[in-house]
């Protein structure tokens, strides 16, 4: 399993060595996917995801690990984080895209951002999930399937 | 060329995502693309999978706050630093050992010097010697309650040897050989028997085939030492088949038989 790059690495000194700037470096390129996750996975709600995105990175980036690509480790902290919370019930829907993905339920919504989204690869998901590299391909057609299907549905509301 | 082979409409739709993803073998793939030439409607699937992927790629495209980084930053910086030593597999297979010697041979350590230390005869044995000389001046048999107290004391030695008290304990009403005992021995164990021999000075005397006596001097036990020998049962086997078994790295089983041997 192939851990982090050597330039996180090099990051990854500079910040032991007290470079606050490296760490910087080192969260940017995940901060857009992992915020935008939370916000699906939390139903749009801002703040909610605000705080999530923080305490993911806090916990990830507190114990790096080299052998763990940090962008799975945060989505798997993502997850956890928001499964605690209930998701209120899905509002008057103005149709669309966005609200079919949220009127889909949170494990549902989760693999789809996983893989759409995020980009992992099934490998990194089934690890996540930890389910088959085959389930997680059902489990992702599926998804779409029923996604297209809400979508048809928002249309012809 | 690759050859290609034919699929079906369903095998095609199971594998439209991997195969807009790029995450197909290329015979695999080859044969999906051959299919949606002439399947005009998997290829309208595979269009609508791949838009649809893409939509919610674009949907995920949002603002992200721009205080979000600063303050993930000044959290962590509130968190005690806790970087971990991190070992690969054969690292950490190699530590493994070496912390298992370290902590096999310091525990064998620790239980020789314990019980070979003047204060350890003096103190946490003291009681159960001094009931024991009482045992060996005594002719006959000694009481249960007499035995007990020896038990205790032939336990402390087993205990410090790396043995473990397991099967059942004979009264000496009950068996010539009063204390029967079971000792897990391995390697590691016999070992520790060898030192034991060496550094308590402890004779051994072949009575039999199947027994060997061990005789604990003065020096160490007192009066006790002079009254009692220790009999184990079974190290003559251990020589042999038991001990090829010990040495390839299983858990052998030997009985332990204590006796009282009149002075």
């Amino acid at each position: 399993m192939k851990g982090l790059s050597d330039q996180e690495i090099v990051l990854l000194e500079r910040w032991k060595a007290g470079d606050e700037r490296s760490l910087k470096a080192l969260l940017e390129p995940y901060l857009d996917k992992i915020f935008a996750f939370a916000l699906h996975l939390n139903a749009g709600d801002e703040e909610r995801a605000y705080q999530v995105t923080i305490s993911a990175f806090v916990e990830i980036l507190s114990v790096p690990s080299r052998k763990e690509k940090f962008l799975p480790a945060l989505a798997r902290k993502t997850l956890t984080q928001s499964r605690k919370f209930q998701n209120p019930p899905p509002g008057k829907s103005s149709g669309g895209l966005k609200s079919a993905l949220l009127s889909l339920d949170f494990e549902t919504r989760a693999l789809l951002l996983l893989r759409d989204h995020t980009s992992l690869t099934y490998e990194e998901i089934s690890r996540l999930l930890q389910i088959s590299k085959k389930s997680v391909r059902i489990k992702i057609i599926q998804a779409r399937e029923l996604l297209k299907e809400k979508i048809r549905g928002f249309a012809h509301a | 060329m690759l050859e290609t082979t034919a699929v079906s409409c369903k095998e095609v739709r199971g594998q439209l995502a991997a195969f807009l993803e790029d995450m197909l073998a290329e015979d695999e793939y080859q044969a999906l693309h051959a299919h949606l030439t002439y399947c005009a409607e998997c290829a309208k699937q595979a269009e609508a999978v791949d838009s649809l992927s893409n939509q919610i790629r674009a949907l995920c495209r949002v603002k992200v706050p721009e205080d979000l980084a600063d303050t993930i930053v000044f959290q962590i910086k509130k968190q005690p630093k806790r970087f971990t030593f991190e070992l690969s597999g054969w690292e950490k297979m190699i530590l493994m050992i070496v912390l298992n010697v370290l902590i096999g041979s310091s525990s064998f350590l620790f239980g020789l010097f314990y019980f070979k230390s003047p204060l350890r005869s003096q103190q946490s044995l003291a009681p159960p010697i001094v009931s024991a000389q009482l045992i060996a001046q005594r002719s006959g048999p000694p009481s249960d309650a007499e035995s007990e107290v020896l038990l205790q004391a032939l336990k402390s030695i087993l205990v410090g040897l790396g043995g473990e008290e397991e099967g059942e304990i004979h009264t000496p009403a009950q068996a010539v050989k009063p204390f029967h005992w079971h000792l897990h021995l391995d390697p590691r164990n016999r070992t520790a028997i060898i030192e034991m021999k060496k550094i308590w000075g402890i004779k051994t005397d072949f009575e039999s085939d199947e027994e060997l006596v061990l005789a604990i001097p003065k020096a160490h036990f007192g009066e006790f030492a002079e009254r009692v020998k220790i009999m184990t049962g079974g190290l003559a086997n251990l020589e042999e088949d038991k001990l090829k078994k010990a040495l390839s790295g299983e858990t052998i089983q030997v009985s332990i038989y204590f006796t009282i041997v009149p002075a």
